[in-house]
Formats: C-alpha cells, structure tokens, sequence
C-alpha cells in the first residue's frame, strides 16, 4: 500500500501540532474554533508567537530567513494551524509582497523589508484594483510622475483589504501611457503614513469593515521604493500570482468549518430534531465532505508535483475555482442546517457588543454573506477559467 | 514499501506507454478484445497486481495505471474482474499455493476470471464434507459467457458468507447479452453445481471482507478506466472546438464554450487525484480508510463523468450524435460506473454510515 505522507512529514506534523498547541492561547483558539474573525491584534499576537520559533515567514526558503519548508511541509504546516485554531497569517506581507521583493528587490529593499515583513512589524495591504479597473487590471490609471528622487502618485485604489489596519501598501500605478498598457505598469511599496492618502471604509452588506476605497493625492514616494525597473510592475504580478498559486488558505478553512458544521449538527441546542436524522442533510454533508477531501488532496498532488520540479494541470486556476466555491457552500450548509437560530445578528436597542458572545450562531449568517467575495476577489472565477482556456485552447 | 501516493514509481511510464502500443487509436474502431487480451498478457502486463516473485509491481496503484489506459483506448476486456480483483485476491489468500496455476493461467491468458457483482438473486451454498453444492443465479456478470472462473458471494442455510471461485462446469449460461458500454454479459444459474474447498476463498465474516474488497477493488479500478475515457473526450473536445469553426472564427474563440470547457478538464483533474487516492489505499490495512476512498472516488468520479460526457456530446454539436465519431463510444462506456454501482446516491448513503456514526455521541440524544 502507498501513504499520503512519509514518516519523516508525519513526525514534522506532530513537532507542528505540539509547537501550536503549547503556543497558541486558548481564548483566541476557541473563538475561531467558534467561527469568530480574528482582529488585528489577534493575527499580530499569532505572528510574534510564529515569529519567535522562526517561522514569521514560514513560506520563505532559508536565504532570506525563513525554514525552508518543502511545498509539503508548508501544506502541513497550515493544515495543522487551520485546524488547531490559529488565525490565519495577513497574507499581503509574507505570501505576497515577500516573494515580490525577493525575487525583483533591491538588497537595500530585502534587508529592510523582510525581517519587519516576518514579524508583523509592518502590517502590509494591497492596492491593485480601481474603480474602472477590476477584472480589466491592466487598464489601471493611477498616476506615478517622477520628480526627481520621487514618484509622484495621484489617483484612487479599491476593495483594499485592511487599508484601515495596515503600515504599507504595496501598488500596481501606471509611470507611462505609451506602448502596451501592461509595459507601463510599475510596482510600488507606499507608506500609508505618508501624507496625502486618506483610507475610506467601504462596508459590506454583511455589516463589517474589511475594505476600503484608498485615495491617493500627490503623494510624494520615494523612488528607492520601486521593486524592480519601472514598467516592470506586470511581470512583478504575475510572478506573485505564480509564486502564490498554491497557498490559499481556502481548504484549511473548509476543513475547519466542515468540522464546525459536524460539531453544530450533533448539538441538542438546535431543536426539536436532530439535523442527522434527516438523511438529505446528511446526503448534502457527505457530498460536502466528499467534494472537500477531493480539492484538499488535489492541493497535495499538485504540490508532490511542485516538489518533484513538474508541472501537472493547471494548479492556480483550479484550486481557485475549487476552493472558492467550496467555502461559500460550507457556510451555506452551516446557515440552512441552523434555520431560525441563523436569523438573530444583533441585539435590538442598539447595543454595540457582539451577538457572537451570547450565541456562537450569531455569526453564521454574516459569515456566509462575508463569502460572496471568495469567488469575485483573486481574480474572478471567470477570470480563472480564461486564463484556464487560454492555456488548454491557445 | 514507503511509496508515497501522488508520487507516480519510475516504472509507472513505461507501463502506461507499453500498454497503450498494444491497443488501437482511441479514435479508431476497438480490437477484437481476445487479441487484445493475448497481447496484454505476452507482455506481462497482466501480472502487474501480483507479487514480485510472479512477475509483477505488487502494487494496485500500476493496476489502476493499465485500466486508465484500457479507458483511454476504449478497449473492451476482462481486465477488472479478472486482473484487478481475481488475480489479486488469489494472490492475497492465505494459502496462495493452492491457487497458484489458477493465477498461472489468469496471467498466462489462457483462462479469465470474472466477479458477480450483483447479490440480488439467491445463490444458496450447501456444505457436504469437502465438496460445496451451489443452486442459484447471478445476472449481468461482466463476461460471465466467456470466463473460466467467476467469483461469487453465496449464502448457507445458517445465513453465513461464502466466497468462491466457482468453474464454469459448475455454472451454466441462461442469457448473453451485449451491454450499451460495448461489454458482454451473461446471466448465470448454478444447478446443484459441486465445488471443491479448495475453491472456497473465505467464510463467514472473512468472505464479507473479502467480498468488500473485492467489491471496492472492482470500483476503484472502474473509477480509473473511467479516468482514462473521460481524458479522451476532452481531448476529443478540445481538439474539436480548435478546428470547427462558425460565424466566422473557431469554437474555441468563445467565451461560454472556453468556459464549458475548462470546467470538462477541472472534472477531470479532480477525478484523477481521487483515483489515485482510492488505488493507493486498496490495500491498507484499514478496511474503513480504503471504502472511504473508494466511495469518494465512486462520487467524485460519476459526478465528473456524467458532466463530460453529456458536454462533450454538446459541445461537439450535431456530429457528437453520429455513430461515426467515437465520442459515443466513450459516452456509452462511462455509463457502466454508474449503472453497475449506482449513481452519486450511493456514496452519498454509505459513506456518511461511518462518519455520521463516528461523530455522534451516543448518550446525546435519548
């Protein structure tokens, strides 16, 4: 017979699960356990914890400070802190920016930013799409003159995630009009705190503050802060979303909440009738159940893939469109099987504090609107299955 | 062995392509399948299941490997019944040499072997001394006209399993019949047919495992053939939407028929992980590790069959319903999955049993 994993990976999950266990606090634990979001300070907590055994950077190779950690080690990794409870790592610094500047940044660039990148001490976001420029990135219009050491940026980002929380942001702006609209695109890192940007919430219809419209005027960077030669911002990325096409963290946040809906359905609290007893629940979960271990291990395979120096299928695009879809119907799932006990959200009378403490229901619902955006950001899944298409049909 | 799943064995490509010389454009017309079969088996590669010392990889994963190629070709032959579960389960009885010249004959082509799959008829074992009588029937047996030797699962007048490797001058033909993915099979009725104990491959609760395994060797196998004709259709399809061309520009400028497409191939990336899960894990020790695969790759891969052969039927348009063009084949081949094991509603009943049972604490809910 043929095992998923060598020993050698099982005894790293087990050094994992124990480091995690030992480290990770116990009311930060159960609150995600129950589905909670975790704040800023939660993930900054996590990330020092991280950060102090090393791994600040766990997706990074050894050069620029990280473990090391094979594609496989790196999907245990993650499964393991999924599943134990941890709060997902801010992904704009460590999995985006990171790879950007160490494959295209200066060595002035990757001794400054790495080592703060790693230990949260910056707090990154990203300004990619504009308002006239979603699916259409290339058409973006936000404006980069140079006056002598500086750029000059003038213009107006969208749907930046924690714009709100983050130190830096690093942006796709347009140096040139000339030529191919892709060529006149450069990659730049910003200091939120310089003047002339202002951060507006955008809140979405499930209630909360994630994203942000973020307005540039005249803001004044330093052109020590471009990441590669200007114009170069395209190729910059796409090298991210080719470096970044296997770490979603979507299928350990389906596992988890897959877990959370057997926990949920095996509760008295619910009622009258046990959702198990009705074997169309219990066909819908199997399915679930079925068509999660199907994405996860197809994850695996194109990892065990990675490892080798392969290439198998078309990995980004399909563990998008795959693991997209699969958190919003886990979710779903969750919210249907709860009926009535989904409905409440907040307390009448204004009160501000969370529903969430008085009823572990209370943030299903929200959660599941919340997830809409997993098949529009990243790339749309129609945007996945054209550059699927193009490279199947030519 | 420490072999590790999603990591293909070096021998895995030279495997695929020696069987894939052997067999006809998948486009073209099948062989005759008894030609196939002697080719199969001159070049060793019906023995690939078995044991070293027997001329074989001794790993279900280079099974799995050979049926994805016979699915590829559309090539009909008694590969899975008699390669896939037969073969291997002699190989696995804990008296191997009383069954080693049935294997001999299994790997050599001089005799075939097939599995009754479906219980639904009584098939009654009566037990005298060392001799076994059989009286019953089992209906659309895969090859059950031309095989040597078909196992069956029979039941004694107390209730308990038998399985056996019943001869065919134990058994008669009723009715042969061709099935719509190009198969034969055959109705069988046993009469007071007698067998030998040396025939009999377990009893009681140790003819239920094996039968189990039997039953999951069938499906994963199936799953893998069904792999390898769906990888036909959408290479068929792509090709297809490249060449044909309307309103002025190929199929493949489109945008709704890039999308239908690319959807026919994540089907088909999907089934290929879950098959190769199910082949790695056909013999682990865990009995309930191994239906959890196998049921998985039973949903997963229906599921993804259904899509791509209704698509690339459409997507082909008119001449994907002409007898001519071999999409048809490939669309009727992949109904023997779901006709023969059940469609989607299968798994989705068994492999909740387990897991539901498992969560639940029992003192929960009075």
């Amino acid at each position: 017979m043929a095992t998923l994993f060598s020993p050698e990976e099982d005894a790293f999950r087990a050094e994992v699960r124990s480091f995690i266990s030992e480290k990770l606090p116990a009311g930060l634990r159960d609150r995600m356990l129950a589905g909670g979001r975790p704040t800023r300070d939660d993930k900054v907590v996590w990330t020092r914890i991280l950060h102090a055994r090393g791994w600040g950077g766990y997706s990074w190779p050894k050069e620029f400070g990280g473990p090391g950690f094979t594609p496989v080690q790196r999907y245990i990794f993650e499964d393991e802190a999924w599943q134990a409870g941890a709060p997902e790592v801010v992904p704009f610094g460590m999995k985006m920016v990171a790879p950007v500047i160490m494959k295209f940044g200066t060595a002035a660039q990757k001794a400054y930013f790495l080592p703060r990148i790693a230990s949260l001490e910056h707090y990154w976001c990203q300004g990619y799409s504009e308002p006239g420029s979603g699916s259409d990135l290339a058409s973006l219009k936000t404006r980069a003159v140079r006056d002598g050491d500086h750029y000059v940026v003038n213009g107006q980002k969208i749907w930046t995630t924690e714009a709100h929380d983050a130190d830096w942001i690093f942006c796709l702006v347009r140096t040139s009009t000339e030529g191919r609209k892709q060529d006149g695109i450069s990659f730049l890192l910003i200091d939120m705190k310089t003047p002339g940007i202002t951060v507006r919430p955008i809140i979405t219809f499930d209630g909360y503050h994630e994203i942000n419209e973020t307005w540039f005027e005249n803001v004044r960077v330093p052109v020590k802060n471009l990441v590669g030669e200007e114009g170069q911002g395209w190729t910059c990325a796409k090298y991210l979303l080719e470096k970044e096409r296997l770490n979603f963290g979507g299928m350990g946040f389906c596992k988890r909440e897959l877990t959370r809906l057997k926990r949920l359905a095996t509760e008295g609290a619910l009622g009258r009738r046990r959702p198990l007893d009705n074997p169309l629940f219990r066909a819908r979960l199997n399915a679930l159940e079925m068509r999660i271990r199907a994405a996860d291990l197809t994850n695996l395979r194109f990892l065990r893939a990675e490892q080798r120096g392969e290439a198998v299928g078309l990995p980004a695009p399909y563990l998008k469109v795959l693991s997209s879809h699969l958190q919003q119907d886990v979710l779903e799932l969750q919210m249907r099987m709860l009926g009535p006990d989904a409905l409440p959200v907040s307390l009448a009378g204004g009160g501000n504090e969370p529903l969430d403490a008085i009823s572990e229901y209370a943030n299903v619902a929200p959660t599941y609107c919340n997830y809409r955006k997993t098949t529009i950001y990243a790339g749309s899944n129609e945007i996945q299955r054209n550059i699927a298409a193009k490279s199947l049909l030519g | 062995m420490s072999d590790l799943i999603f990591v293909p064995r070096e021998e895995y490509g030279l495997l695929a392509e020696t069987v894939s010389r052997l067999l006809s454009e998948p486009s073209s017309p099948p062989k005759d399948w008894k030609a196939v079969w002697a080719d199969l088996a001159q070049s060793g590669t019906l023995a690939v299941g078995l044991p070293e010392d027997e001329g074989g990889l001794d790993d279900a994963r280079a099974v799995s490997i050979v049926a994805e190629r016979l699915g590829r070709h559309g090539t009909v032959s008694p590969f899975v019944g008699s390669s896939a579960v037969v073969a291997r389960l002699l190989a696995k009885s804990p008296v191997p040499t009383s069954t080693v010249d049935l294997r001999v004959g299994l790997v050599d082509g001089s005799a075939i072997a097939t599995v009754a799959l479906l219980s639904d008829r009584p098939l009654n074992v009566v037990q005298a001394g060392d001799k076994f009588t059989l009286n019953g029937a089992r209906r659309l047996v895969p090859f059950g006209a031309e095989a040597d030797h078909v196992l069956i699962e029979g039941v004694s007048s107390d209730g308990s399993r038998a399985l056996m490797l019943v001869p065919k001058s134990s058994y008669r033909v009723e009715r042969a019949v061709i099935g719509i993915d190009g198969c034969p099979y055959a109705d069988i009725v046993f009469s007071n047919g007698v067998i030998d104990g040396e025939r009999v491959l377990g009893a009681g609760i140790e003819a239920e495992r094996r039968w189990a395994w039997c039953r999951d060797a069938y499906l994963a196998t199936l799953c893998a053939d069904a792999v390898g004709a769906m990888a036909t259709l959408v290479r068929m399809t792509g090709d297809y939407l490249k060449v044909r061309r309307q309103f002025g520009a190929p199929l493949s400028s489109y945008q709704v028929l890039q999308h239908r497409f690319v959807d026919m191939d994540m089907a088909l990336t999907e089934s290929r992980t879950v098959v190769e899960w199910a082949a790695g894990l056909l013999d682990a020790d865990d009995d309930r590790e191994r239906r959890q695969a196998a049921a998985t790759a039973h949903f997963i891969v229906t599921r993804a069959a259904t899509k791509i052969s209704q698509d690339s039927v459409q997507l082909h348009g008119g001449i994907g319903m002409a007898q001519e063009t071999a999409v048809g084949r490939y669309f009727k081949r992949l109904l023997a999955l779901p006709l023969m094991f059940g469609d989607e509603d299968v798994p989705l009943t068994l492999y909740g049993a387990s897991t539901a049972a498992a969560m639940t604490p029992p003192s929960m809910h009075a």
